[in-house]
């Protein structure tokens, strides 16, 4: 199964709310994938780097130790360590990439590098992970989620959702299904010179549309590309600070229902979790159809 | 006896399916589900004619499922298989619902005044589904018997592999689905038609076409190989 959510609201000047709901909305649907729950969240962006959540475990010693040693080369800001998180604001200017490949050398695990990016996942519900990393209040308009029923790779914090299109900052994508031509596209991708971290296919989708991106296509475009292109069935969420889209596969396998009004969209895997996000019980929500792309500018 | 009312919220599904079934038990011929919150598999396999039972809100999977007899009405949208494997009674959505909406049905009646998703009514094997929207990817595929109107559009595949049975369809088919036929309804039909859709309170006024089995599928000839190997 897997449960998938995205929340957006479309006023920059709203007070921003998307962490809650879109917690709220995994919630909701917990019994879609009781492995794990992330979420990958947009704040405001940094102009003179980036911030990066990467995995240090249980070995803190280690982490501090890796933090000084980034701290050699660049200024950090702010270095948290919460619970096998490391959140770090690390001013630069070299690409986003470069600093996955400095933060791999220090022994931590990348999830995200962003300007506004911050991706946060684990082998917990929702609630206990927004309580357990502080995430109520986080000041996103723009979110995506996950909730985890493992079926193609390892139960653990680097396979569950969301995933990072590494290198590309910024970039995340959270997906229900599964991809049949998956060792084909990473192939191809991997010739191009793209790196892998997992074996997990959604991080394909990842790497695979913002790979399209970087080459100038559209959202829109790039993710109705992906409906011919990716084999299998999936009903997926792409997130980027300038929007999100959705796409269902040919066959409509996975569920996906969408509400939007003027102020907000809502998606999700089912529409209980929408009701939590908009709290209307009669709202009407609408079920997104076989290969159809939706896309909404942030 | 008069009618109860029963909250949903966060309780158990059992514990709201065993008070429906309790009310039901005591004569109440008046039911209502307050905040249904989008939870799976209310009001299934409920059996009670003249029971009427109101779901104040969206619900989500299998909305009276497997029912005989009550008429179950949503104000709200419902999610997958909505009425499925109906045996009789109905099941009204006064919203949209999701994909699988009156599967493999026997009897009764399906009414969703919007839209819905893929395979609406595969499988049908008797009763009446109406759609007032449009209908997705593959509706009515093996469809066997049992009457299915569509107020709007059909999404590709309609009636693919369908054995039997009376499709109308109002809007655009984008594609039809394997031997399935497309042709003028008679008269007799829109007469038909009208009574049926002006006693659900939708527009009788549609240019609507009729879809029915070609009959290729029936029985395995040689010469229609390719055709086969299509339905495949």
């Amino acid at each position: 199964m897997c449960g998938i959510a995205g929340f957006l609201q479309k006023d920059p000047n709203a007070t921003p709310r998307a962490a809650d709901v879109l917690l709220d909305m995994l919630l909701a649907l917990n019994r879609r994938g009781p492995d794990s729950a992330g979420v990958a969240l947009y704040g405001p962006a940094r102009t003179d780097g980036f911030v990066v959540r990467a995995w240090y475990g249980d070995d803190e010693e280690r982490a501090a130790r890796a933090i000084e040693t980034l701290k050699e080369r660049w200024p950090l800001p702010t270095a948290d360590l919460t619970a096998g998180y490391a959140r770090l604001e690390i001013t630069t200017d070299v690409s986003a990439g470069d600093v996955a490949r400095a933060i791999d050398d220090v022994g931590l695990r990348v999830f995200s590098v962003g300007r506004s990016l911050e991706l946060v996942k684990h082998e917990l519900r929702a609630d206990v992970l927004k309580e357990t990393y502080g995430l109520g209040g986080f000041p996103a308009r723009l979110g995506i989620g996950h909730t985890r029923m493992a079926t193609e790779s390892r139960v653990d914090v680097e396979h569950a959702h969301p995933f990072w299109a590494r290198p590309f900052e910024d970039v995340a994508v959270v997906h229900n299904g599964h991809i049949t031509n998956y060792h084909k596209l990473r192939r191809i991708l991997e010739m191009n010179g793209y790196r892998f971290m997992t074996g997990n296919d959604t991080e394909l989708i990842a790497v695979y549309i913002a790979d399209k991106l970087a080459k100038g296509v559209g959202l829109n475009d790039a993710v109705s590309a992906s409906i011919d292109e990716l084999d299998g069935s999936f009903t997926y969420l792409i997130a980027t600070p300038e929007g999100f889209g959705i796409a269902r596969d040919r066959f409509a396998c996975k569920p996906g229902v969408v509400y939007e009004d003027d102020e907000i969209v809502a998606v999700a895997s089912e529409e209980q979790a929408i009701y939590h996000a908009i709290g209307d019980k009669r709202a009407r929500t609408r079920e997104v159809q076989a290969r159809e792309v939706l896309t909404w500018a942030a | 006896m008069g009618g109860v009312t029963i909250d949903v919220g966060d309780r158990p599904t059992r514990e709201v399916n065993e008070q429906l079934r309790a009310a039901i038990a005591d004569g109440t011929t008046e039911i209502s589900l307050e905040d249904p919150a989008g939870r799976h598999n209310l009001a299934v396999a409920l059996e009670g004619d003249g029971v009427k039972i109101n779901c104040n809100g969206t619900v989500g999977y299998f909305l009276g499922a497997l029912g005989m007899g009550p008429d179950i009405e949503v104000h709200g949208n419902a999610g997958w298989s909505a009425g499925a494997d109906l045996m009789s009674g109905s099941v009204t959505v006064h919203g949209n619902a999701g994909s699988s909406v009156a599967a493999a049905c026997r009897g009764g009646a399906v009414v969703i005044d919007g839209d819905v998703g893929a395979r609406c009514g595969i499988a049908l094997k008797g009763g009446t589904v109406v759609i007032g929207g449009s209908v997705g990817y593959m509706s009515a595929f093996m469809m066997q018997t049992g009457t299915f109107v569509i107020g709007g559009d059909a999404a590709d595949g309609l009636g693919d592999s369908m054995y039997a049975g009376d499709i109308f369809v109002g809007g655009e088919v984008e594609a039809l689905g394997a031997d399935a036929v497309m042709r003028d309804p008679t008269d007799e039909e829109l007469v038909g038609l009208k009574e049926l859709l002006t006693s659900v309170g939708h527009d009788p006024d549609r240019p609507w076409k009729h879809v029915t089995s070609g009959g290729k599928l029936h029985h395995f000839q040689k010469e229609q190989y390719e055709l086969w190997k299509q339905a495949f």
